[in-house]
């Protein structure tokens, strides 16, 4: 007999949307200057009210150096410790790109299928 | 001008970092990781509107157990090497991580699991077919349908390869190999890609 699969419960599925967004979200908040992790972390908050948990930001920032889409720097910052800079790339710049793009595809489509339950935006 | 913490938030700050450090043991740039976290923690200080205790608190919290923190960059890191390898140590004990943290990765380790355990059995069979032509081979009825080592029984008449069995089995088997092991880095990347972090 069949066992139908369960639908995902609505929190997991917006984790899952969240994780999948987050390497797009932090590569844009880089894209005007180079940040350090707190300011980041802020700077999503702020600009999109997207709250990352500090323990996940800093791994992925690592990832995403060692990918060659940042580079980071120490620089002191004149409050008495050094600050962790991190800027794109121009493979970073390219991908923020690449990504930006199929985000606005992908959205668009889901919006014309979501006008017809009427959730649009 | 950042706040210089008293001693029982300092203890508490060194004392996470320490957990740090330790569950990091081994990892390349671990040095570079524990003072990017202290430099993290540091900064959150020099919010001055808070009593420094509670900032400490809800600043280890976000950044969650030092060992749960160290294994996200063990994982990245492994991940990372696994995604451009052949080593089949080093995809298993990617995998086996990734499996902690998903059913993605439990699929992943399983895969590969399946497919080099298939590729040790026609490694074996093909190892074992010039000592035992009558027992080791691709049977095809009456009685037995199948590849492999036929221990009981009759010899079964109808083996259909012959001496070709052997050098067909090891080809089989290394295309096992190859094969999971593309699928599987395949997937690793793909989870890279997608910037899946747990």
């Amino acid at each position: 007999m069949a066992i139908p699969a369960a639908a995902p419960a609505p929190d997991n599925w917006s984790a899952q949307l969240r994780k999948g967004s987050l390497d797009l979200a932090i590569l844009a908040s880089l894209w005007k200057k180079p940040l350090y992790g707190l300011e980041m972390l802020r700077s999503l908050e702020d600009e999109s009210n997207l709250s990352v948990a500090e323990g996940t930001l800093y791994p992925i920032l690592n990832r995403l150096r060692v990918e060659g889409l940042l580079e980071s720097e120490w620089v002191d910052s004149g409050t008495g410790h050094p600050r962790k800079y991190y800027k794109l790339t121009d493979a970073g710049r390219r991908r923020a790109k690449e990504m930006s793009r199929a985000w606005a595809e992908f959205s668009d489509k889901m919006n014309a299928i979501l006008k017809s339950i009427g959730m649009k935006g | 001008m950042t706040m210089t913490p008293d001693v029982k938030t300092a203890d508490t700050i060194d004392r996470y970092l320490l957990r740090f450090r330790m569950a990091l043991a081994g990892v390349k740039d671990k040095e570079e990781f524990v003072s990017e976290i202290r430099s993290h923690i540091v900064e959150r200080l020099e919010d001055h509107t808070r009593p420094m205790e509670q900032i400490v608190e809800e600043t280890l919290a976000g950044l969650g157990a030092p060992e749960v923190l160290a294994m996200r960059y063990r994982t990245e890191g492994l991940l990372e090497r696994a995604s451009s390898t052949m080593s089949p140590v080093l995809l298993l004990r990617a995998t086996m991580r990734w499996a902690m943290t998903g059913i993605r990765g439990f699929f992943a380790f399983w895969l590969l699991f399946v497919g080099y355990f298939t590729a040790a059995a026609f490694y074996i069979c093909a190892i074992l077919k010039p000592f035992f032509p009558d027992r080791v081979g691709l049977y095809w009825g009456p009685a037995t349908y199948g590849i492999g080592v036929r221990m009981e029984g009759d010899p079964a008449p109808n083996e259909l390869l012959g001496m070709w069995f052997s050098p067909i089995a090891l080809a089989l088997g290394c295309l096992c190999i190859i094969g999971t092991t593309k699928f599987v880095r395949w997937m690793i990347s793909k989870r890279r890609r997608a910037g899946t972090v747990s």
